[in-house]
């Protein structure tokens, strides 16, 4: 049997399928994606998905050039408008960031048949919320709108613009609070968010970065030191907080301190400078390199009988603190913060399926939070001795994620406590 | 110059080799294998030693490090409560018999020595410092290793209502640990998952 011209043929399309697969994996890893850099006319198609009415985040890519971030990790969308403000959005997150603003829309971003669809209301109200979409056939108009002298988000040349939507749709209809199609007056970004933060409550937030250089806990296989990324969260949360919500932010330890940073001291740096809330972060390893967990702690007098007795601490400086007043009367609130970091972390973490977490935070007795007296939560971020942690948790789109995640958090809380809502979408 | 024929063979050789060995790997990391100890061994020789000896619950981690899963161990029975409490953390310090369990007791740590305070139904247990030294450092990693120390002493008898950890006979204060070791623990048997015996 002469099998030369098959054998031939067959092992060169085994060659030619190899090289397609390769170079599809690889188009895989480096999409890159673009569109028109100055949008003049809007034109999006909607779709009617599990009764509420979407669009594809392809639709909207032309409009945002090089503006905009995905992050596959956490699902998580940074779209930058032309008149710079960012918004960020998230597949199955509620809460729309805007800037240093916090939203709950109602209606999260969703995948549907491998595509990412975005709610017609977010993108109407956040991503152009200088246009006002109208419903007129197949041919889009546009039409300039009059611009308000006070509205200094709003770019050149607002222009009033129609979208044809094929078919139309016809549910759900429009309500007065969450029109669908078109607005006759559209709140501003400047107006929405002075209505909802009428005061930004004051307050010290306490970063713990775990860990020193004199002890810089664990190491990854790439040399990546707990203490270092511990830090460098704890910085860039620190910087968000102070460049968007003005707050007073204090590091227990700063890159200059070289010497042994002491629980106590923490503590008690802690409670000299009356803080808010106490946040520390670490990065242990576990036993295993195999698996990585994280998990968030609250301190729970349950395990503290000191707790349920009236002793008293001397820290190092000399306060005397009554145990009851360290941090006993604060445990609902440390509950409540570990809670909502929790969830948050739980949810984010997910995406990305390489740090497992907790659903719910621990309890326990830990010398970093014992004699706070304000509230606490300790939040271990993953297993660094697990190679594929360390490199994630040591990227710095990661870090900011997390930065970024931990910013919401501890912003909720503060407004909950001083009882200023933050759900601006509701 | 081989010819194609030569070649493809070898190519569908390789790929038939890769395939079998991946197969076999498969079936092995999902087989799941029972090593007894040789305590366990030895106990099957002899039905009459078997009668004599009881079990003991020791507390290691699941492989998820999401909770304590209880091991029994038969043991020599001992009659003094440090006794017990001594040949406990041996068996604890020496790890798990039991697939997938993972010791929480870092590796070079020695039991120093067992005190047990009858009035204050409290054990001291003193170990060496490579309980600290040798720590990997996380907190789910800490707990693991105090409550697995703590409800393993507990579980020897009910007169023991707490358990003071120690290093070189010392209490352990003024160390860079998230947990507070300082004072005595009670049992907590909030993620303990129960019923897990060697071979089930």
């Amino acid at each position: 049997m002469n099998f030369t011209l098959p054998m031939k043929q067959l092992f060169g399309l085994f060659i030619l399928s190899s090289l397609l697969l390769l170079g599809w994996v690889a188009s895989l890893e480096s999409r890159e994606l673009g569109g028109l850099q100055d949008t003049q006319i809007i034109r999006i198609q909607t779709r009617l998905l599990e009764g509420g009415e979407y669009v594809s985040v392809s639709e909207l890519l032309p409009y945002f050039a090089d503006r905009w971030q995905y992050d596959a990790f956490s699902g998580a969308m940074l779209f930058t408008r032309a008149d710079g403000a960012q918004i960020g959005l998230k597949i199955d997150e509620e809460r729309v960031v805007m800037g240093s603003r916090i939203f709950h829309s109602g209606t999260p971003p969703n995948r549907h048949e491998g595509q990412i669809y975005i709610p017609f209301y977010l993108v109407d109200t956040y991503l152009f919320p200088q246009v006002r979409f109208t419903e007129s056939g197949n041919q889009p108009e546009a039409t300039p709108l009059p611009t308000t002298p006070d509205n200094d988000l709003s770019p050149s040349g607002n222009l009033f613009f129609r979208y044809p939507t094929t078919p139309p749709s016809p549910t759900p209809a429009p309500t007065p609070t969450q029109p669908m199609y078109s607005f006759t007056s559209k709140e501003t970004p400047t107006q929405i968010q002075t209505s909802i933060f009428k005061t930004v409550p004051s307050a010290v937030i306490i970063l713990d970065p775990g860990n020193d250089p004199s002890h810089p806990g664990q190491s990854s296989i790439t040399g990546a030191r707990e203490c270092d990324i511990t830090l460098a969260i704890c910085s860039r949360l620190a910087e968000n907080l102070r460049e968007y919500k003005n707050y007073e932010v204090l590091l227990t330890r700063t890159p200059s301190d070289q010497e042994f940073v002491s629980n106590e001291h923490r503590i008690s740096f802690a409670n000299q400078n009356r803080g808010s809330v106490f946040i520390s972060i670490q990065c242990g390893a576990l036993q295993t390199s195999e698996f990585s967990r994280g998990g968030v702690f609250f301190m729970n007098p349950k395990y503290d009988k000191s707790a349920q007795t009236n002793q008293t601490i001397i820290t190092r400086t000399a306060q005397l603190i009554p145990w009851h007043d360290a941090y006993k009367n604060y445990v609902p609130q440390s509950l409540q913060l570990a809670r909502a970091i929790n969830q948050e972390l739980y949810t984010w973490s997910r995406s990305a399926g390489i740090v497992h977490m907790d659903s719910n935070p621990r309890p326990g007795r830990f010398a970093i939070l014992r004699g706070l007296t304000m509230p606490g939560v300790i939040i271990e971020l993953g297993n660094i001795s697990n190679p594929e942690t360390a490199r994630y948790l040591s990227s710095d789109r990661i870090q900011n994620d997390i930065a970024s995640e931990l910013e919401i958090e501890i912003t909720n809380f503060l407004y909950d406590r001083a009882g200023i809502s933050t759900r601006g979408g509701e | 110059m081989m010819d194609w024929k030569t070649i493809l063979i070898v190519v569908l050789v390789v790929l038939l080799t890769f395939a079998a060995g991946a197969a076999g790997f498969f079936y092995l990391q999902t087989k799941e294998t029972v090593l007894p100890s040789d305590r366990i061994k030895d106990n099957e020789a002899s039905s009459l030693h078997d009668e004599l000896m009881v079990d003991i619950r020791l507390y290691f981690m699941d492989a998820e490090y999401k909770q304590l899963v209880i091991e029994r161990r038969p043991i020599e029975p001992a009659v003094l409560i440090p006794d017990r409490v001594k040949i406990a953390l041996q068996a604890l310090i020496e790890g798990p018999t039991t697939h997938r369990l993972i010791s929480t007791i870092p590796d070079g740590t020695r039991l120093e020595s067992v005190f047990w305070n009858e009035a204050d139904a409290r054990v001291y247990v003193s170990f060496s410092e490579q309980l600290l030294t040798h720590h990997p450092g996380h907190t789910l990693s800490e707990w693991g290793t105090i409550y697995a120390i703590v409800n393993t002493v507990c579980a020897q008898s009910d007169a023991i209502r707490e358990v003071q950890i120690l290093i070189n006979g010392e209490t352990i204060q003024d160390t860079n640990t998230v947990w507070d070791w300082s004072l005595p623990f009670e049992k907590d048997d909030t993620f303990v998952q129960y019923a897990m015996r060697p071979g089930e």
